[in-house]
């Protein structure tokens, strides 16, 4: 029954799909939506059964599926990472190995994303994937390092325990949100100049702008800045970015999910907290560093949440470890899985600096942010790739702000 | 309540969602009102009963909330309070006085919390103990801020503080204000309006205080011309002020200029500041 559901999501979300697409040409779509509104109010049973199909995990799933379709068909072809350039040939004698290394690798470029390749010998689909590959960036993905760590800091220095306020803005949600969107959508280029401004409003506008791109899930260059924790060290910069920590906590927090997380502090049971361990291994395997909220085991307003960068194993197999990434704690402790989560495999218990953890879940706004992300990076790619490409261009704001404002 | 609406999650597919799932969280295509008319108009004529439309009209402000369409989110959570069904709003209650709050809009967050107050207590069944810290939290931000004692824990703490924080500074209670603040955690990382929060508490509290304590010094020397944020500024007028006594009507005049047109909701920081003598 429930795989009945999950097809009929599925049929009508791809009807309803045919009909925004459709009417960005003419309004002929009204006609799919419309087709697919009656489906669903005449059947609403339907929909109610179809619970775990929610629009943002729906299509994050879209994405998880397209993922491994493509590893799938792609490991069946060997010679998509290695592509031969086009209208290359050897007829230089080769001169010992370094040069012969040289030339080995002018003669081949890689068919993957964000791949070196040209649209001559790599398709878009390859180049910039919709799926979760686009987010490696191109191997300049940015790791849990405290270069990539924001500057500003949350005052609750654990979980659960009061500091007066002293230390920062206690916004832990906003704080992990934002830095995760950060990592996977600034372009630092240290490089480039920074752009210069006259006032400081200007400057502060220019800035301001890019922050909101970054909030609202699209790609950004930044010029003249190394790293997340360089641009958070700007006096004035800190100040935008408290702003948008502070809307997004608010935003994520003052509402019926924020409350969710304070009404129960039970601990997951043994297979709960297994299915959550595999899925956030899944996701930090593919490129996304999770929010994970929670609480302590019997103290529910003791809510938190961080960012899961990585999830091993212990050598015996009895427990799993979560590699978290905590703005309570000090940027060079979350280097190299300083801070963890222990898992028991047996028990499912979960103990976080010292305190075993309660209620616990993947932020529900987890899903929207990487599909969105996804959006946003493979549009930067297919601009990257040129003309050939950029005919798949999906509408929306890809427009990067140059150095003039 | 909240897990019972989760049920009921798909339907909010209906009326919003097929623009959410071709564009992601881009701004709303130019057809989006074309397809909601539409929407609308099938549900009106397939004459969808109130309740049923209670729960379209929920998924669809939640999913819009989620993509932070806050504008349309608030449209149909007040669709959803509007329709004449007893019960299960409470969802549309406390997200329309987040929106509020997210938008600054004290006055219109403060309506919205007596309507869930009045709705909470003619169906105290929907509450849950989330709730009722939220209702207690919402309280205390909106109509009691720095009134009385207050413990800032867990997780809208801190959210309280900074709100109590500048409820004081507002009704020129430098003294508490100061007293909320652990002047031994404050550094360049600190949140910057608590650090400049705390310099310009200590200098109209404490008087004449050295220079050199101002938590905000270092911060200042690193800033170039054009860069000045809020924090350098305010620093620039301190430290003017506790060289000469006076405030610098040049530099009160620039940062009223930059608070206008950045940080519009900091400007209590200015009338503070002014009440130096």
């Amino acid at each position: 029954m429930k795989s009945h559901y999950y097809m009929t999501v599925v049929i009508v979300l791809f009807i309803l799909s045919l009909g925004v697409v459709f009417i960005q040409g003419c309004d002929q779509a009204s006609y799919g939506v419309g087709a697919a509104l009656e489906n669903i109010v005449n059947e609403p049973s339907t929909w109610i059964g179809s619970a775990s199909n929610a629009l943002s995990g729906k299509t994050w799933s879209d994405y998880k599926e397209r993922t491994e379709e493509a590893r799938a068909r792609l490991s069946n072809d060997t010679h998509y990472q290695l592509c031969v350039r086009t209208g290359t040939t050897i007829n230089e004698p080769i001169d010992g190995l370094a040069g012969n290394m040289t030339k080995v690798r002018d003669l081949y470029c890689s068919c993957k994303a964000w791949g070196t390749c040209t649209t001559e010998n790599c398709s878009c689909d390859i180049l910039c994937p919709e799926n979760f590959e686009i987010l490696n960036r191109g191997g300049q993905e940015m790791g849990p390092t405290d270069n990539e760590d924001f500057e500003l800091r949350n005052s609750d220095a654990s979980v659960g325990k009061y500091v007066p306020l002293a230390s920062g803005g206690g916004l832990c949600w906003g704080l992990a949100t934002m830095n995760s969107r950060f990592n996977h959508l600034a372009f630092f280029n240290p490089k480039t100049p920074k752009p210069t401004f006259e006032y400081p409003e200007d400057r502060a506008k220019f800035y301001k702008f890019l922050i909101e791109k970054v909030r609202r899930n699209q790609a950004v260059d930044i010029a003249g800045f190394a790293s997340l924790k360089e641009f958070s060290s700007d006096s004035q910069i800190k100040e935008l970015l408290a702003e948008a920590v502070g809307h997004e906590w608010s935003r994520l927090a003052i509402g019926v999910e924020g409350i969710s997380s304070i009404s129960s502090s039970s601990p997951l049971d043994a297979a709960s907290a297994a299915s959550l361990v595999a899925d956030l291994k899944y996701r930090t395997e593919n490129h996304q560093t999770p929010s994970l909220l929670f609480n302590n085991a019997g103290d529910s307003l003791s809510a938190h949440v961080v960012l899961v960068t990585e999830v091993k194993e212990v050598p015996d197999g009895t427990k799993s470890i979560l590699c978290i990434k905590d703005n309570a704690q000090t940027a060079i402790s979350n280097n190299h899985c300083g801070n963890k989560m222990i898992v028991d495999k047996a028990t499912g218990e979960i103990i976080y600096l010292g305190k075993k953890v309660g209620f616990c879940k993947i932020a529900h706004n987890e899903n929207n942010d990487v599909v969105a992300q996804v959006n946003s990076l493979r549009g930067r790619c297919l601009i990257e790739k040129g003309p050939a490409c950029t005919r798949t261009l999906p509408r929306s704001n890809f427009d990067v702000p140059s150095g003039t404002f | 309540m909240i897990s019972q609406l989760k049920k009921y999650v798909s339907i909010g597919l209906v009326i919003l969602t097929p623009i959410l799932v071709t564009f992601g969280s881009s701004d709303f295509p130019p057809n989006f009102e074309a397809i909601e008319k539409k929407a609308l108009q099938i549900l009106k004529d397939k004459k969808v009963d109130d309740d049923k439309l209670l729960l379209l009209y929920l998924m669809a402000g939640r999913e819009l909330h989620d993509y932070d369409f806050l504008d349309k989110s608030e449209e149909y959570y007040q669709k959803a309070i509007d329709l004449a069904v007893d019960g299960a709003k409470a969802e549309a209650h406390i997200n329309l006085v987040g929106i509020a709050l997210n938008k600054n809009d004290k006055k219109t967050a403060i309506q919205r919390l007596e309507n869930a107050e009045k709705y909470f207590a003619q169906h105290p069944k929907e509450k849950n103990p989330g709730i009722e810290e939220w209702l207690k939290t919402m309280d205390r931000v909106l109509r009691r801020a720095g009134q009385g004692a207050y413990t800032y824990k867990g997780f809208f703490g801190q959210y309280v503080a900074l709100n109590d924080l500048q409820s004081y500074i507002e009704k020129k209670e430098y003294d508490k204000a100061l007293a909320m603040l652990n002047p031994t955690s404050i550094t360049e990382k600190t949140s910057p309006i608590v650090l400049i929060s705390y310099d310009i508490l200590q200098v109209l509290v404490y008087g004449k205080v050295e220079k050199k304590k101002l938590k905000c010094s270092p911060i200042a020397q690193k800033a170039k011309k054009g860069e000045k944020g809020y924090t350098v500024q305010i620093c620039g007028i301190l430290q003017s002020y506790l060289s000469s006594n006076k405030l610098s009507p040049i530099q009160l005049e620039k940062l009223e200029k930059y608070l206008s047109v950045v940080h519009e909701d900091k400007k209590y920081l200015l009338s503070a500041i002014k009440d130096l003598k």
